[in-house]
């Protein structure tokens, strides 16, 4: 299993590369700071709804992973108790609040991205 | 230069303090000049008995006098104090992370727990042919180099952040070092078991290669390259 996280971990870092690197090139290649038309046909065609879907989609999990490691670092009785001494017993609670707060930026922001960019509701 | 230092030591004993604090020494360089942290806690010692601290063989081959100098761990017995020591004064505080017993000793069980993981043996149950031993190429051999010397000081364990959080999760690199010690050698028969074992999310992979341990190592290992030779191991078997 830690190797299947860790390669995830590494491919999906260079799907998220190279979608960046798509859009920043084509800033410069095409004259989007003049002609917004030209944005929108290339950001509406369907081979980059489908390459930002996909972007979305390793980028969650790339996120999760990195963000479960801290939780596993600093949301723990040891480091809590460790940097506010008396408060360990509030570890369990701020973990469930960090995933809770997590989980809640992933569904609005699917939410958002689904509704009004790939459905264009 | 000034003929005297201040070395501040970490004091705590469960039993009686609430807190740790720091005692301040003034210790007198000899007259050579040379000085190990080793012989400047004697000093402390000789100043005041209830100063608490492991040490053996003060050659930097027991591995017993691991300590944080100035914010780096390394042995006290290899240490000049002129390596360490910072405007005329040296810290020594307990290897951090493990629990203290008193002063300066810390409590190594979790630091052994991992050691004990990785079940640091040959692991072969092949009659022994030649009668007397298992024979190895020079080549074999030579590959063993740098994995092998390890005392078991513990400076590189606790000077690892991903240790401090998980030492009951991430075996740290101390141990993995000694695991690659094993699964690099051609006379062991378990290394598919033995990397099987630590292909989780925190045995190896939770090692980010922030590479304090390979820094710190008062021998000169590289427990960092032998992590990455783990992983690279673990990619190969799948």
């Amino acid at each position: 299993m830690g190797t299947i996280l860790w390669l995830v971990q590494r491919f999906s870092s260079l799907i998220i590369l190279s979608y960046i690197l798509l859009i920043f090139i084509n800033y410069f290649i095409k004259p989007y700071d003049v002609d917004a038309q030209v944005w929108f046909s290339d950001i509406n065609s369907i081979q980059m709804k489908i390459f930002t879907s996909l972007f979305l989609i390793v980028m969650v999990l790339h996120a999760l992973q990195g963000l479960k490691a801290v939780e596993d670092d600093y949301f723990t009785e040891r480091t809590i108790g460790m940097f506010l001494p008396g408060t360990k017993h509030l570890a369990k609670f701020l973990r469930y609040s960090y995933r809770g707060f997590i989980g809640l930026v992933i569904i609005v922001l699917s939410y958002v991205t689904v509704l009004s960019y790939l459905m264009e509701v | 230069m000034s003929n005297e230092f201040s070395l501040s030591l970490y004091r705590f004993d469960p039993e009686k303090d609430e807190r740790p604090y720091m005692s301040d020494y003034k210790i007198s360089y000899p007259e050579t000049g040379n000085m190990m942290v080793i012989d400047a806690i004697r000093q402390a010692q000789e100043k005041d008995s209830t100063v608490t601290f492991r040490r053996s063989c003060a050659q930097g081959v027991c591995g017993s006098d691991g300590v944080n100098m100035n914010g780096q761990n390394g042995l006290a017995c290899i240490t000049p104090v002129a390596d360490v020591i910072s405007r005329g004064k040296l810290e020594v505080r307990p290897l951090p992370g493990l629990p203290v017993i008193k002063d300066l000793i810390v409590d190594m069980k979790p630091f052994y727990e991992q050691y004990e993981k990785i079940k640091p043996f040959l692991d072969n149950e092949d009659e022994v042919t030649t009668g007397y031993e298992r024979l190895q190429s020079p080549e074999d051999r030579d590959r063993l180099d740098g994995l092998y010397e390890c005392v078991l000081c513990a400076c590189c364990s606790t000077s690892c952040p991903s240790f401090w959080w998980n030492p009951e999760k991430f075996v740290g690199p101390a141990a993995l070092l000694q695991a690659y010690r094993f699964i690099a050698d051609t006379r062991d028969k378990q290394k598919k078991a033995r990397l099987k074992k630590l292909n989780d999310a925190f045995s190896v992979y939770r090692c980010h290669g922030i590479m304090n341990c390979t820094s710190v190592c008062p021998k000169g290992l590289n427990p960092s390259k032998a992590i990455n030779e783990i992983k690279k191991e673990l990619r190969r078997i799948g």
